[in-house]
């Protein structure tokens, strides 16, 4: 505050003084000589920056010279000099370096690293010296490289002058990254440093990166062919992975980016695209056979790479169709062949999980190659998912929860959805339902119906109409038996101990059974004609046949070394009832008393007197039945278990049995040929060979062969539904 | 011997026969179908099956066959199957068929010989009128070598299959006119080859190549 005060009273009134500013009297002159002696400090600070020695001015001093120089309109002149002191340094470095005799080319590599390192700093302190320059004169004209520019247009220049530089610089880098790809550690220091030399340099694409692709391909192209014949699929598929890894490294490390394109592309092309045909056709069964999903999983992101899917889908199909058929053509195999196409699955879907990731192309080609292998031989596949099924469902079956097995039916039913004679699976199905329900193997009713809906949405209700009815059936029977019991006035017909359970099978539903007659013991032969006539009396107009072959009964039997129960069939109850009257009887004499055809009766006999359990003794011995032989009842039996089962030949499947069905299915199949014929020749009435053949195939859903087709056609012409044209013999017309 | 009612029979049916089926096409249909069903009862009647077969073999019949022109030929190749049934059958039996097709078809059909010697081999028991009437077509159609034959066409499944066994035989002994390889001579033939091979090439090569070897270690 003092001060002030102070200050105002010094400029208070009293004596004024002005101040007057004069221009100068003469323009300040420079001196004569100061554009010389300025460029000569400034040109000995660049000597001394290039010389690589202390400079001896200070660089503020230099800084102010330049803006100097600048100021006073002297800056092309500035600029034109320090371009020639640059020109004259760069060219000095490189023929230095050109006439350099190093040999090594790494050696060589340090030389030109030191030579570029030198040049980019010092070109920098020049810039920093010259910043004025390069802030005013530069900016404000044009066509005037910045100094940095100039400096690398220079180095541009006279590279371009010593090629041979240049080469042994490129020489030098290939051979290092070479060496790498060998395995050797390298200086990856210079080889950025030299690589972005090049870029910074503007040669990068036409000097270094068009040899090193070149180079490149050659190494893998060699490496290639080299791992091919030495080590396997697997190996060579992790190389190439291991290989396509390192280029990307490299390309993060020091080379440019731009390469990485070209030069993955350029890997791609020599590891893997020149040889995946013959990775596909040597080593994929291999990968298969062997589950190997993680090289698998492998192959597959390689092939994406380069495009290849397409083919890789190929050989997965190709590889689906020869396990297949070889699996499904061998007979001694029959037995596990549903089995072991459901392992084959399983490891075909484990495959398509992990290795595939999902691919829905491929998951197609398998369900294609499924398709195809299976219907390679008719009917017996169809015949043994039937039967497959049926053992799951059968009791006995035990040790595993409903939902294991749940899943197991549905695996079963992925195959049965590749059969395309779903006929013959329907055949056969539904014997072996009808030996369930009657003989009551079914393990549970809540599995037989799951598996019957989950036909029923696989194939419609057209195809499990039948076999719901046989259900149906059973549930009445059972309301049928229960009124039959009530009813008094039947029941006081009845004798005591014995009952009888009843079912009754609508004839279309059921497979059809051959009637076996036989002469049942007067009691139960009772039974069956009260039950009759109590039957038809409910359902007048019906007609009830017995089909004895399907019976079971249980019967005790008194051994004199105790009590059994005997759960048997019909037919060996028959003959066990005849040894109530005797001890000892001959096969005739069996067969006049039960009046059982033959060969039945010597399976029946069989099982009494050969099997496990033997109530029965048979003379000679020996493991067939013979028309001369004699049968005894067996005093001496005995048996750890009170009831006994016998009756398992029920259960079995003779020969006899499996034609039948699978002849059904072809009569079947002819009716349905010739229904589909007439129905399409009555649409259309005439028509030539080839059109009603492919009409044909389209229409009916069962594996058919075209002969077959024209023995039908040449029934219905015989039949007179149709008519060969009389001007074209390829051409039918219909008959009215 | 042919007895005349049956001559006369044979000739009145066929010329009754002939007329219907040159019907044009058409309207007359019905009445054609009607006619033949009054013609087929008459024959029954009369001298259909063995009798009408012994009209063929008669030497008169058989003589006359070569003056017949493309469509004569077809009524009476129809009438044929058409009168030789025997009385309530459909078809015709084999050996009947295979005799009539000796007669009617002779200088006819080039693969008349073969083709009866399948069917006698077959299995089947009776010729259908549709197969009857496919081989008529078959021999006119089909050239001796098979070449234009098209299994995919409408051709009867019994025709496909001796195409079949012809192609068959064929393939097997290098053409039907050609007599088959007589494997003695063949492997006479290259057993003299390799000995002559044997003398010539290889021992002379072998001693250069040793020769040969020995000179080297000898720099000038």
């Amino acid at each position: 505050m003092a001060g002030t005060q102070n200050r105002i009273r010094a400029q208070g009134p009293g004596t004024a003084r002005k101040l007057t500013i004069k221009p100068l009297k003469s323009k300040p002159k420079l001196p004569e000589d100061f554009e010389t002696t300025t460029w000569k400090k400034l040109q000995h600070a660049v000597h001394a920056v290039h010389g690589k020695q202390p400079v001896t001015v200070s660089l503020e001093e230099l800084y102010r010279a330049v803006e100097d120089m600048c100021l006073h309109k002297m800056a092309d002149r500035l600029y034109a000099n320090l371009q020639q002191e640059c020109n004259t340094h760069i060219s000095a470095e490189l023929e230095k370096l050109a006439s350099s005799q190093t040999i090594d080319p790494v050696l060589f590599l340090q030389h030109m690293g030191n030579c570029w390192h030198d040049h980019t700093s010092q070109m920098l302190t020049i810039r920093s010296i010259f910043l004025y320059l390069d802030r005013t004169y530069v900016i404000s004209t044009t066509g005037v490289r910045s100094l940095f520019e100039m400096g690398l247009q220079l180095f541009r220049t006279h590279l371009a002058s010593h090629p041979q530089v240049e080469r042994k610089t490129v020489q030098g880098l290939l051979q290092l990254i070479k060496a790498e790809r060998q395995g050797e550690t390298v200086d990856r220091t210079l080889l950025k440093h030299l690589l972005r030399m090049f870029t910074s340099l503007n040669i990068y694409a036409d000097g270094f990166e068009q040899p090193f692709l070149e180079q490149t391909a050659q190494f893998y192209a060699a490496e290639g062919i080299q791992y091919m014949q030495e080590t396997d699929v697997a190996d060579y598929l992790l190389h190439s992975e291991k290989r396509l890894g390192e280029e990307y490294e490299r390309c993060q490390q020091y080379l440019d980016s731009s390469t990485r394109k070209a030069l993955v592309h350029a890997v791609e092309r020599q590891l893997l695209e020149k040889h995946m045909p013959t990775i596909l056709e040597k080593g994929y069964d291999a990968l298969m056979a062997e589950k190997r999903v993680p090289d698998l999983g492998r192959l597959y992101s390689l092939c994406a790479r380069i495009h290849a899917l397409e083919a890789l889908k190929q050989s997965f199909r190709e590889y689906i169709k020869k396990t297949g058929i070889t699996m499904i053509m061998d007979e001694e195999k029959d037995k596990d062949m549903v089995n072991l196409l459901l392992e084959m699955k399983a490891n075909l879907d484990t495959v398509l999980h992990q290795a595939f990731q999902h691919n829905e192309q491929f998951a197609n080609a398998m369900k294609d190659a499924f398709e195809h292998f299976i219907n390679q031989r008719q009917n017996k596949p169809a015949e043994l998912i039937a039967k497959f099924i049926d053992a799951e469902l059968k009791a006995g079956n035990k040790g595993q929860t409903d939902d294991e097995l749940e899943v197991r039916l549905d695996k079963a039913l992925i195959l049965f959805r590749y059969i395309s004679g779903k006929d013959v699976f329907e055949a056969f199905y539904k014997k072996d339902l009808a030996k369930r329900l009657l003989l009551g193997k079914s393990a549970s009713t809540d599995s037989e119906k799951n598996m019957i809906t989950k036909l029923k949405t696989e194939c419609g209700s057209q195809f499990t109409n039948k076999l719901e009815g046989m259900f149906k059936d059973i549930d009445l029977s059972k309301d049928i038996m229960t009124s039959f019991r009530q009813a008094k006035a039947v029941q006081a017909k009845l004798t005591d101990g014995l009952d009888m359970n009843v079912n009754i099978l609508t004839s279309g539903y059921w497979p059809t059974y051959p009637t076996v007659d036989a002469k049942l013991p007067l009691e139960l032969n009772h039974y069956q004609e009260v039950f009759k006539a109590f039957y038809l009396s409910k359902h007048s107009g019906r007609r009830l046949v017995w089909h004895n072959s399907l019976g079971t009964c249980i019967v005790t039997a008194h051994f004199p070394k105790g009590k059994k129960e005997l759960s048997v069939s019909l037919f060996q109850t028959v003959v066990l009832t005849l040894f109530n009257d005797a001890d000892s009887l001959t096969f005739a004499e069996i067969q006049e008393a039960s009046g059982i055809e033959e060969k039945e009766l010597k399976r029946t006999l069989q099982s009494l007197a050969c099997g496990k359990v033997r109530v029965l003794l048979k003379e000679p011995k020996g493991r067939e039945v013979d028309s001369g032989d004699t049968f005894l009842f067996n005093e001496a039996f005995v048996a750890s278990l009170y009831r006994i089962k016998i009756n398992s030949i029920q259960l079995k499947e003779t020969v006899e049995e499996n034609k039948k069905t699978n002849d059904q299915v072809i009569q079947d199949r002819q009716y349905q040929i010739d229904a589909a014929i007439v129905r399409i020749m009555k649409t259309r009435k005439t028509l030539s060979h080839k059109l009603l053949v492919s009409e044909l195939l389209v229409m009916l859903k069962f594996p058919i062969k075209a002969s077959d087709l024209k023995k039908r056609i040449e029934s219905l012409i015989d039949r007179e539904y149709l008519e060969r044209d009389e001007a074209n013999q390829n051409v039918y017309n219909y008959l009215a | 011997m042919v007895e005349p009612f049956v001559w006369q029979g044979f000739y009145q049916g066929y010329q009754r026969y002939a007329e219907l089926i040159s019907q044009p096409p058409g309207a007359q249909q019905h009445n054609v179908r009607e006619g033949l069903a009054q013609l087929h009862c008459q024959l029954q009647a009369s001298i259909a099956g063995e009798p009408a077969c012994a009209v063929l073999r008669a030497h008169e019949f058989r003589s006359q066959l070569q003056d017949l022109d493309r469509s004569s030929f077809t009524s009476l190749y129809r009438f044929v199957f058409f009168v030789c049934r025997d009385p309530g059958r459909r078809n015709l039996q084999v050996s009947r068929a295979i005799e009539a097709w000796t007669i009617l078809l002779v200088g006819r059909f080039r693969l008349l010989e073969q083709w009866c010697a399948f069917v006698t081999q077959h299995q089947t028991q009776i010729i259908t009128e549709d197969v009857w009437r496919q081989v008529l077509d078959f021999s006119r159609s089909v050239p001796e070598d098979l070449g234009t034959y098209d299994p995919e066409s409408a051709w009867p499944v019994l025709l496909d299959e001796f195409v079949d066994s012809v192609k068959r035989n064929r393939s097997s002994c290098f053409g039907s006119k050609r007599r088959c390889i007589d494997m003695d001579t063949v492997s006479h033939q290259l057993s003299e080859l390799t000995t002559v091979e044997g003398l010539v090439a290889s021992p002379p090569a072998k001693r250069l190549r040793i020769m040969r070897s020995y000179s080297v270690p000898q720099p000038g």
